[in-house]
């Protein structure tokens, strides 16, 4: 059964091969060439105090920015790229696992062969996630690498946390396994891609937004305002914002006494009204303090900070994966009722 | 006596509101080939379907070869063959890889007979399963189940939508099985010329309920026509049963299943072919008068041989 | 491969209407008459019809033993189905010259009566039909 199960695959996952030593040649040269850049343009000491470089070096400075500049131009789409393709995957493998076999009517011939619908299916799971390890893994070195390399920015940060550590090949786990059981239900390897792909989305998107700031302790900055005046401009600069390279999951203002923990979105919103409706007309800058004062509550960025990284990629990634055992071990339950 | 191939008792198998096969009681013997006939739609791939536990029954029960059939039973699907009425294969697979997928999912495999069934049909190995013509389709398929050596072969319409060489390639193929191994057989067909040929045992399926189930010989001993002229309105003889009639201006037809030998003068006699038996039982189904009258076990006669 | 040739090729008429069994005992009869077939010689085995026509192997063990039973054919214990050394049907055949001397006055007194040679065939199928016992 092991090599069925693999000749069944072997085209879409050798496709998927070749796509991934592209990709891997790509990133890998790019991300020697970035982090070269990178390294001239310290080694030059391009970074100025305020004004951007100094002046001696402007035109080297100039030619490594932009060469840096292009060089990271397609950053987001290599980023997006490796992700994708474990996912994607994950979506094609799934849906050759069953809903192909009985859209083809080839489970009738598979299902009456001397083997259980149990060893039908376990074997072409454990086959299938050899593939996506296979593909998966050497992605998620370099890209981990990479992302390193050419100092994307924040780790944790939404805008590449998907893409990074082992992350790819986790949601391409379980999109294969959330494939896997859409197919048995639908029978139809056409619904079953678009109806896995909306679910995907909206599976990362609720992981993203309601369920990984939870993960990890959110950390508080208490954000101060000094009032600038140059000339006819008065400003306020903010002091003790959340260090740079954290993912700032809160930015406003809450009670004095909130601590760590996350408001609530009504919380959010009642806390911006009344600091809103604290004056009457626009509130000014140069207001704000006395405002905060009054209310009792304070300008506040919670954050997850840059070193928690290979927390949250951990406890995310187990999250992933225990989602797809689940969906694995209720495929194997629905497929032994499933008509041919 | 031996254990029945196919024993079914009130078996009922529905799809949404309408029923596929209703009360279906059956015993096939062993060492039969045996042959399902009934018009579309009257439950013959639904029976088989759940003999080989690709389906469930809605109601009764089912037994293959004694046993429950069933997906996880794998010890009674090792000794079934099962042809499906499409044939299906994987496309892009190769001849010989789909015989190394029967290998790995067969413990009995006999990759021998395999090869020689093929190489017999000018079939290459390494000819791609989608390049080939349908009757060959088929002769690969049917290759599939008969090196599973098993002890009973479940064919759906094996030689259905086949030109007459294939065909006749393919039942051939089947007989030196049954002939070599002695292979028990239940096969469905549309197919009348194929029953007389190759079948021994018949049942007849006609709206979803069984009519009919016999040894052959027996079924073409038991039937005989009776004419005579319409304006005597003779009786008819004890103990016969009537199948069918036709009435012309003249006189009046009637096929009848006899249990004792008809010593009746007023009678014509004539002896049916088997094909004009089946038609009778399958227009039998068609006319709610006649099933009413005689039921559907009127001419069923349990596993007897 | 050596294979050698069978002493009779069998043919298989479905739409006749004639069970399969008895076409393959007509045939061999027919051959035994026209002198094809002779004592001695070996039926083809039940493999080998099965691969000349398309039919069942019970019915053609079927057929051997009417044969048999006909006085036409043996069974040899592993060896397969001879036609015996002096077959029955010369010993038949003298008693066929009578039935065909009896045939033919009664054909004569048919005739006279008006019936033609369909009418003739029908009666003789039906009385035949009428005697045949129908449970063994």
């Amino acid at each position: 059964m092991t090599w069925m199960a693999w000749r069944l695959q072997r085209s879409v996952f050798l496709l998927f091969v070749v796509m991934a030593v592209v990709l891997i040649g790509f990133v890998i040269a790019n991300g020697l060439h970035t982090e070269s850049l990178l390294h001239q343009w310290n080694s030059a000491t391009c970074y100025g105090t305020r004004h951007g470089y100094i002046t001696k070096s402007q035109v080297q400075c100039g030619t490594i920015f932009h060469q840096f500049a292009q060089s990271t131009t397609y950053d987001r789409y290599f980023a997006m790229a490796g992700g994708l393709l474990c996912g994607v995957l994950g979506l094609l493998l799934g849906v050759n696992l069953v809903a192909s076999e009985i859209d083809r009517k080839t489970v009738r011939t598979a299902w009456t062969q001397s083997i259980t619908r149990t060893r039908w299916l376990s074997s072409k799971i454990i086959v299938s996630l050899g593939s996506l390890l296979a593909v998966g893994l050497p992605l998620c070195f370099t890209h981990t690498w990479w992302i390193g390399a050419v100092n994307y920015g924040s780790r944790v940060a939404p805008n590449a946390f998907a893409y990074d550590g082992w992350m790819p090949l986790m949601i391409g786990v379980f999109a294969f396994a959330l494939t896997t059981v859409i197919g048995v239900l639908l029978r139809r390897p056409g619904w079953t891609i678009a109806a896995a792909l909306i679910a995907m989305v909206l599976v990362m998107w609720t992981m993203q937004g309601e369920v990984r700031a939870n993960l990890v302790p959110l950390r508080t900055a208490v954000v101060g305002t000094t009032i600038v005046t140059k000339g006819d401009f008065t400003g306020a600069i903010p002091t003790h914002v959340a260090p740079k390279n954290s993912w700032i999951v809160f930015q406003g203002y809450e009670p004095l006494n909130s601590g760590n923990a996350l408001l609530t979105r009504g919380e959010e919103t009642r806390w911006g009204n009344e600091m809103n409706r604290c004056e009457t007309g626009p509130i000014s800058q140069s207001q704000v303090p006395a405002c905060q004062h009054k209310l009792g509550l304070r300008d506040v960025q919670l954050y997850v900070a840059n070193n928690e990284f290979w927390t949250l990629q951990l406890r995310e990634g187990a999250i992933y994966l225990a989602g797809a055992a689940f969906l694995f071990e209720l495929s194997l339950l629905l497929v032994r009722r499933t008509k041919a | 006596m031996t254990t029945p191939v196919l024993e079914t008792v009130g078996l009922a198998k529905r799809f949404g509101r309408k029923w596929a096969l209703r009360d279906c009681t059956l015993s096939i013997p062993s060492g039969k080939v045996a042959a399902l006939v009934g018009p579309n739609g009257a439950g013959k791939s639904t029976l088989l379907r759940m003999a080989v536990g690709l389906s469930r029954p809605t109601a009764g029960t089912i037994k293959v070869l004694g046993e429950l059939p069933g997906h996880e039973n794998a010890t009674l699907l090792q000794r079934i063959g099962y042809l499906d009425q499409e044939r299906p294969l994987y496309r892009g697979f190769r001849v010989d890889e789909m015989f190394r997928f029967g290998q790995g999912a067969n413990p009995m495999w006999n990759m021998e007979l395999a090869h020689s069934y093929v190489d017999q049909l000018g079939i290459s190995l390494r000819d791609q399963v989608n390049n080939l013509s349908s009757g060959q389709q088929a002769q690969v398929a049917l290759t599939m189940c008969l090196a599973k050596q098993p002890e009973l072969l479940i064919l759906d319409e094996p030689a259905a939508a086949l030109d007459p060489i294939a065909r006749e390639d393919l039942l051939r193929l089947l007989m030196r099985q049954v002939a070599e191994r002695g292979t028990t057989v239940v096969l469905s067909t549309h197919a009348l010329g194929d029953v007389g040929s190759i079948c021994d045992y018949l049942v007849i399926l006609s709206h979803s309920s069984v009519v009919l189930a016999d040894d052959m010989e027996f079924v073409v001993e038991s039937h005989r026509f009776l004419s005579a002229s319409s304006s005597i309105s003779p009786t008819l003889p004890d103990g016969v049963t009537v199948i069918d009639t036709r009435t012309s201006s003249r006189d009046v037809t009637h096929l009848v299943r006899m249990a004792l030998p008809i010593v009746d003068d007023t009678w014509q006699i004539t002896e049916p072919t088997l094909d004009e038996i089946i038609m009778a039982y399958l227009r039998l189904g068609t006319s709610s008068v006649a099933s009413e009258a005689h039921g559907p076990h009127a001419a069923t006669r349990g596993g007897i041989s | 491969m050596s294979e050698k040739q069978p002493s009779i090729q069998f043919r298989l008429d479905p739409r006749s209407g004639v069970a399969p069994y008895r076409q393959l005992i007509e045939q061999v009869r027919q051959a035994v008459e026209l002198g094809r077939l002779r004592g001695g010689d070996q039926l083809p085995s039940v493999r080998e019809v099965v691969t000349q026509v398309t039919i069942n192997p019970n019915t053609v063990h079927r057929a051997y033993r009417e044969l048999e039973h006909l006085g036409l054919a043996e069974g040899r214990l592993g060896l397969g189905t001879f036609i015996i050394d002096n077959p029955l049907h010369l010993a038949t055949n003298a008693g066929r010259k009578e039935l065909a001397r009896s045939l033919q006055e009664w054909t004569r007194l048919a005739r006279a009566a008006g019936l033609d040679g369909d009418d003739m065939l029908d009666l003789l199928r039906q009385t035949f039909n009428r005697d045949e016992h129908v449970l063994s």
